[in-house]
This record gives C-alpha cells, sequence and structure tokens, in this order.
C-alpha cells in the first residue's frame, strides 16, 4: 500500500494551530516589551504580516481541501462517482486514508462487475435455457435443414450458433472490436429473418483511421446489447427502413463509439433522465422492473465504468422522431491489460 | 488518429441555483471547426466562460490538450490557450496594429520596444495571409473586419491553440464574414481549432466539420458534416412560417423615399417603401447602413439628397424630426438601448406617446383604455412594476408593441435577429409582421440575411454603398445571394 507523501489535512490543521500557538506567544513577549520599553511599532507590523500569512494558509490549505473533499464525498452519496471517492486529493488524516484504502479492498469492484456480467448475461439470454443444449439443438436443426436443401434454415441456425456461442463464452475477457462488431452484424443477420430489408447494418470509420483500432480490446458485449436496443426501441416502432449505423474513431488514448439509428427516437425528459443515470455506475437498477427500459445501456454503461473508470461509459442524443445516437466512450487498449 | 484539443466530458455548472450547464459532452480535434448553434442561449456564456478558464463546476470533467484541467474536486482558475472573437474586441485600441499582435504577446520578453523589428515581423504575419492592413495604423481606425483579422492574427501569434468565434455574422457582412473564413481554414490546416458559435444553421453547414446543438444547457445533437442537411435538423428547430410575398405586394404609392442621398459611405441611394411592405437594405461589405441609421438618428447629415416621407420633404435636423415625421428607428441589440428598467411597463410603453397626442400629461382614462388594449397582447406583464423580472422575450415585444401604439409610418430596424437565439427569432418575425398589419413600413438594416427573408417582401443589395439597380423578390435569391439555402 503507498503511503501519501503529502501532508493530511489533520497535520496541516495541527501544524497551523501550533503557529498559530506560537505568533499568541509572540503576541505576549510583545506586549510585555511595550510596556518595558514603549518602543516602535516594527514588531506590530512583522506581527500583523505573520497574521496574513497564517490566515491565508488556513484558507488554502484547509477550507479549501475540506470543501473539495466533502463535494466529493457528496457526489459520492448522490450516485456521481465511485472509484473517485478513493482518490481525495488531500485526505482528512492518514487514517482515514487508509481506512479508504481498506474499504476499496472490501468493496472491491469485481463483485459488482460480477453482478454486471451476470445480468449481461440474462440480458443476453432472456432465458434460462441450458445454453450446451441450446447449442447441439441448433446445429442438429442446421444439419437436418442441410441435408432438406434449405439453405436459409441452414444461415439463420448457424448465425444463431455462433452469436450464442460468443455471448455466452468467458465473459471475463475482453473482446477486440473486431469480434465485438461481428457479432453485431451475426445479431443482424438473425434479426433480419424477422424483419427482412427493414433493417440495415452500417460501420464508418474516417478514411485516415488507422486500421489497427479493430484490434482494439472493449468489454464483452458492449456493442450488441446497445444495438438490440437501437432494433426494438428504435427501429421497430417506426415505419419505413431502418438504419443501425457504427462509427468508430479513435484518438490517441480513447475510443469514441457511436451507435445511431433513425427510429423513433426518446421524448427529451426520458433522454435526460438516462443520462443522469448514465454519469455515476451502480447496480439498483438491477432490482427495479425491466419494463423502465434503458437498463442494457446502464449494465454496458456500468461494466465500463467499473472496469476503466468513471471518466469513461456512455452518453446518449436522442429527439422524438429525430433518431437516437449512443456514443461510448473506452480506454483505447491495443494490447490486452487486465 | 485524431487528437483532441478540448473534451468536455459531463460538466455540469450551477451558479445561483441555476443549472447553466446541465451534463454537456462534446469535443473539438486539433484542426477542426466545431459549429456550436445555441437554440436558447441558455448557457452559452457560461461555456464560453468555462473554456477560457478553469473555473469551478458542479460535476464533470474537462481536458484540454489532453491534459484534465478541471473537474468537480477541484478547479484551479487557470486560464487555457483558448481566445474569443466577438463584436467587442479585445483589442487595445489606442495602440498600433503591430504592438498588439507582437507587444502585447505573451511570447514577447524584450525589454525595449524596436518598432522595425515588429514591423517586419507583423508585415511576414499578414503577408502570409495576403492581408493589406498598415500595420502602423491604430486599432480604432480599423473597420470590424480588420479588427477581427488583426485579433485572429493575435490569437495565433500568442499561441492559442483554440478560437472561440462567437456570431460573426452580426458585426461581419457576408463578402467579409466569406474571406475571413477563409483564414479559418487556413489556419485549421495549421492545427489551430475553432468553436464557431453561430445562431444560423446555413452559416454553421457552410464552414464547420461538425455542428452540436445546445438547449437548455445541454448537448442535444452532434451532426456530422456528412449528415449537414435541412432535414436533418428539422426535428431539432422551429421552422418559422414563410411569408407569401408576391400575393401581398400592394400597389400603394410610396410611404418613404430616399432621393438620390449621398454620404460618405452612401452613393445616390434611391429607394421607396410602401405601406405595409417589409423592405430589406442587404449591405453587403458593411459601409452604407451604418449611414443609413446615423441619418435616421440625426448624427450624419446628408451631404446630398432629400427623404421624402408621405411625399413631403423632410428637412434633415435632428432625430426628432424624423420621429414626428412618422420614422422611427430600431437599433440592433434594443433592448438595453431602449427600454428603461425602472420604470413600470405601462411607462415605458407610452413612452412616446405624449409626441403623438402633441400632450405632455395623459389622461387616465387614455392610460387606462392603452393598458387594457395591450393586455390581450402582453397578459399579466402589462402590470409590471418594472422590467427587471421580465424575460428577453417579453421585453423585445414591449420595444415592438411602442411602436405599434405610436404607429409611425416607417420602421427602420438595424440587425434585428442580432444575439437572437432561435426562440426570439420565432418571436421577432411575429413582432415585425405585426407592425405589417398595422400598415407600417419596415425597412430592415441587415449585414446577413438570416431570418430577414422570413419576413421580407423586397430585398435590395447594397454594395460599396451603392444599391443594386433592381430589387429581388426573395423567391429569386438562392441563385445570387451566398449563405442562402432554400
Amino acid at each position: 500500500m503507498n503511503l501519501k507523501k503529502s501532508f493530511y489535512l489533520m497535520d496541516r490543521i495541527f501544524l497551523l494551530f501550533m503557529l498559530m500557538v506560537i505568533l499568541l506567544m509572540a503576541l505576549f513577549f510583545y506586549v510585555i516589551s511595550l510596556a518595558l520599553n514603549q518602543g516602535t511599532s516594527l514588531f506590530l507590523l512583522l506581527f500583523t504580516f505573520l497574521i496574513t500569512i497564517v490566515f491565508y494558509l488556513s484558507y488554502r490549505w484547509i477550507y479549501i481541501p475540506y470543501k473539495e473533499s466533502n463535494k466529493v464525498l457528496r457526489l459520492f452519496a448522490d450516485g456521481y462517482i465511485f472509484k473517485g471517492v478513493f482518490d481525495l486529493r488531500v485526505h482528512f488524516n492518514h487514517e482515514s486514508f487508509l481506512a479508504m484504502q481498506k474499504f476499496k479492498e472490501i468493496i472491491d469492484t469485481k463483485e459488482l462487475i460480477e453482478g454486471s456480467k451476470k445480468h449481461a448475461e440474462y440480458l443476453a439470454l432472456q432465458n434460462q435455457i441450458n445454453p450446451h443444449f441450446l447449442y447441439n439443438t441448433l446445429e442438429g436443426i442446421r444439419s437436418e435443414a442441410i441435408i432438406e436443401g434449405v439453405e436459409s434454415i441452414a444461415n439463420m441456425t448457424e448465425a444463431l450458433e455462433t452469436f450464442f456461442r460468443y455471448t455466452i463464452s468467458d465473459m471475463d475477457k475482453l473482446a477486440t472490436l473486431e469480434e465485438e462488431i461481428s457479432n453485431v452484424e451475426n445479431y443482424c443477420t438473425i434479426q433480419r429473418f424477422r424483419f427482412g430489408e427493414k433493417i440495415n447494418f452500417k460501420i464508418e470509420c474516417p478514411e485516415d483511421q488507422d486500421r489497427e483500432v479493430f484490434q482494439a480490446k472493449i468489454p464483452k458485449l458492449t456493442l450488441q446489447p446497445i444495438v438490440e436496443n437501437a432494433v426494438f426501441h428504435g427501429i421497430e416502432p417506426k415505419m419505413g427502413e431502418g438504419i443501425v449505423t457504427l462509427k468508430v474513431l479513435a484518438t490517441p488514448r480513447r475510443l469514441l463509439i457511436t451507435i445511431s439509428d433513425n427510429g423513433v427516437g426518446m421524448e427529451e425528459e426520458h433522454v435526460h433522465l438516462l443520462n443522469d443515470k448514465l454519469k455515476g455506475a451502480s447496480l439498483t437498477y438491477i432490482k427495479k422492473d425491466k419494463k423502465t427500459g434503458g437498463i442494457a445501456l446502464l449494465n454496458v454503461n456500468n461494466r465500463i465504468k467499473l472496469l476503466f473508470g468513471d471518466e469513461y461509459g456512455i452518453y446518449l442524443y436522442s429527439k422524438a422522431g429525430a433518431g437516437t445516437d449512443v456514443e461510448i466512450t473506452l480506454p483505447l487498449i491495443l494490447e490486452e491489460k487486465r | 488518429m485524431k487528437e483532441e484539443i478540448l473534451r468536455i466530458a459531463n460538466v455540469t455548472r450551477i451558479l445561483d441555483g441555476i443549472t447553466y450547464l446541465d451534463n454537456i459532452n462534446f469535443n473539438i480535434f486539433k484542426g477542426e471547426i466545431m459549429g456550436l448553434i445555441p437554440l436558447d442561449n441558455h448557457g452559452k456564456s457560461q461555456l464560453i466562460e468555462l473554456i477560457l478558464q478553469n473555473v469551478s463546476i458542479h460535476f464533470g470533467r474537462i481536458y484540454f490538450d489532453d491534459q484534465l484541467v478541471n473537474y468537480y474536486e477541484h478547479s484551479s482558475m487557470t486560464k487555457n490557450r483558448v481566445y474569443l472573437i466577438d463584436k467587442e474586441t479585445n483589442l487595445i485600441q489606442d495602440l498600433r496594429v503591430m504592438d498588439n499582435i507582437c507587444v502585447l504577446n505573451h511570447t514577447f520578453h524584450d525589454y525595449i520596444i524596436r518598432d522595425k523589428r515588429l514591423q517586419k515581423k507583423t508585415d511576414e504575419l499578414l503577408k502570409q495571409l495576403g492581408i493589406e492592413i498598415d500595420t502602423e495604423q491604430y486599432v480604432s481606425e480599423l473597420s470590424l473586419i480588420e479588427k477581427a483579422i488583426i485579433e485572429l492574427i493575435r490569437a495565433v501569434a500568442n499561441g492559442a491553440q483554440l478560437i472561440i468565434l462567437n456570431e460573426l455574422s452580426n458585426f461581419l457582412s457576408i463578402e467579409e464574414l466569406s474571406f475571413f473564413q477563409k483564414l479559418l481554414l487556413y489556419y485549421t490546416k495549421q492545427r489551430i481549432s475553432f468553436l464557431y458559435m453561430v445562431n444560423h444553421h446555413e452559416e454553421a453547414f457552410k464552414i464547420c466539420h461538425r455542428v452540436a446543438l445546445l438547449e437548455k444547457g445541454r448537448i442535444i445533437k452532434i451532426i456530422q458534416e456528412k449528415d449537414y442537411s435541412e432535414a436533418s435538423l428539422r426535428p431539432y428547430i422551429l421552422s418559422f412560417t414563410h411569408h407569401s410575398v408576391a400575393d401581398e405586394q400592394n400597389n400603394q404609392a410610396g410611404i418613404l423615399k430616399y432621393q438620390n442621398l449621398c454620404t460618405e459611405n452612401l452613393k445616390k441611394i434611391n429607394f421607396l417603401v410602401k405601406k405595409g411592405e417589409c423592405l430589406t437594405i442587404l449591405d453587403m461589405n458593411n459601409r452604407g447602413i451604418q449611414d443609413i441609421a446615423e441619418i435616421i438618428n440625426g448624427f450624419l447629415p446628408p451631404v446630398s439628397g432629400k427623404i421624402l416621407v408621405g411625399g413631403k420633404e423632410i428637412p434633415w435636423a435632428k432625430e426628432r424630426n424624423l420621429l414626428l415625421n412618422g420614422v422611427a428607428y430600431i437599433p440592433e441589440n434594443p433592448v438595453p438601448k431602449t427600454l428603461f428598467y425602472d420604470i413600470s411597463y405601462l411607462e415605458n410603453l407610452t413612452f412616446l406617446i405624449d409626441r403623438k397626442l402633441k400632450r405632455s400629461i395623459i389622461g387616465k382614462k387614455v392610460l387606462r383604455s392603452i393598458k387594457e388594449e395591450y393586455r390581450a397582447l402582453a397578459g399579466a406583464e402589462i402590470e409590471a412594476t418594472d422590467l427587471w423580472r421580465l424575460e428577453m422575450k417579453s421585453l423585445y415585444n414591449l420595444v415592438y408593441f411602442r411602436l405599434l401604439l405610436y404607429k409611425p409610418k416607417v420602421v427602420f430596424i438595424m440587425q434585428p435577429f442580432s444575439q437572437a437565439d432561435m426562440y426570439l427569432r420565432g418571436r421577432i418575425i411575429e413582432l415585425i409582421k405585426m407592425l405589417k398589419e398595422k400598415e407600417i413600413a419596415v425597412v430592415i438594416l441587415a449585414v446577413s440575411i438570416s431570418d430577414t427573408l422570413k419576413v421580407t417582401d423586397r430585398l435590395l443589395i447594397m454594395e460599396d454603398g451603392k444599391l443594386a439597380p433592381s430589387s429581388h423578390q426573395f423567391k429569386d435569391l438562392p441563385s445570387f445571394v451566398p449563405g442562402y439555402q432554400e
């Protein structure tokens, strides 16, 4: 455990307190000397100067950090931040710093990640079917379809099987963006059997963008739940052709993925409410009724924030009748780091 | 790989209990011109302040050049390498161009100012851009476009990496704006970024790589360049109803006539405006309309020519003359210039009525009658004892209602949509229509076309102080007015 090198807040208060005591003592001596000699006011000027410094330091060293720390604790209590609370600029004292570190260990984000991951699986499957039983059945259907020469059924079954295998296998791993996109394409293939040409999927990437960006690591099942949301809540209720566009843009530090649909969009207040929820990380949504909406977004957002920190996550732009843009911000990881 | 110069993530800014910026998210890349259209002006100035300086925020993070410079826990109050260009110049008026560029500069550390060296350096900078401005000229002698150019050069010379441009079309003419935009494109190649704040999407679509829409302190949409179209923007903006012009043209005799009017910047101006007609004079290079405004206000005597109102010649003497003869003037950004905040709504409304009735004491019965008549338009606000608590929309109502009550023959309006957000622009259009319905002739003096087309019947183009030979119905416009898209 690393010890903080700077003074703790309580140490600073103590130091300043001692300084004030010394000044008071000095004042005491000054009064004595004044009484004895009826001397000059030079000492008084010096004393005033020192008092000014003390007040200034009290403001900069105590008041401001105290206010800042309080603000961070308040934001944590309000659900705005999660990891940020463990990284106060100035801790109250050494013990509170140690206690915070311990608290961090006890809470350990792993549990939350686990909860979040399980929920993602649940969302993906939507039921409790044994996956291996499902794979075998799908494989069986595919074989029958090939034997009978019904290619469309064989293709659909293959897409479904690939999709389930990817969805359920090894949730701990980070996947490459390419794998994630491939899973989304698979998902769209399956949906196209249902919706026909109503659903179109496009990928956009700036021409000057390095292709290496598709090898960037991102949490598994980040894109598919959002595309699914776009299909079911955006495009399905809409008349006419629906387009889901995935835009990829990388900066030296961040990977920006925007999933846009030209669907029915959302009411302003709903967008505002969702964006407010997306600011922080919490698992309260799991307990709530699924019908409140936006669970997939909150789930993906939570996993991103728990894995990479509060500065990453999801932001939503939407307007009724104008479609929805979901902007996902991730760190750019070109080698797997856990 | 694109690099970000500014990233604003989940920023919320609350001042005195009012949320000015509400969870806003956007970024600007190096060498990019990012448009920002504030649909309602809420939070716009707070956003500018926040980008310029790392002031306290309630929540969120701000990164400048990939460094975290401001976040919810600690705001350092330091300034970012950002420069703001708007109508109010930051240049020192009483210093020369070269002093402003080279001396008032963070990179200038000399103890002795050597004029020759400064001039050489400034001349080189201007030469690179193909600009001819005398570097020994004082800033106070420069035109608005020249000041804007010098500010731009000064910003770059000062090491600014991001430049905020606030509503350029409010003070630059179409030609000037077009030239200035070329300079912006030149600087984007040097990886300087711009935040281009503008009220009109047509202008933003011409120059910006992306456009963000700001409403109620939230970024509600970011439009990519390839998606620029009226259709993509339609769900977000108010549709102002188009005026059917040709059908409503009346054939009445001219109520106001300018005959061969000349000043330093006006060259034999001839035009005529009819009762209930709205005429727009679009000044392509921002030289003539200021003179027209000054003549109306009595500050500038015409060198030659006549002004005829209702067939009668009005001698130029003082502003009062024109007002008594039925010519009124609404200045640009009229609220602070024409209203009195400490007196009541009704007193403001009846401010000119003594001149109309030609008596200094107005009877209670008259006032009561006016109050009841305008209650239908102004609602409960007519009872307001002062104007401090009224919204901007109500204050604009008051400016125009005052003229509706006075009922002049002609109203000149200088840049009516300047600094107005989308909702206010919609209201101003309605107010101008109300003037027209009362058979008041309206002359709009403008440097940018923008929303004037929604209300104008006829357009005159002024170039170098001369009016183009024929007037244009606005249906002809797209072919010749730059920046206009039907």
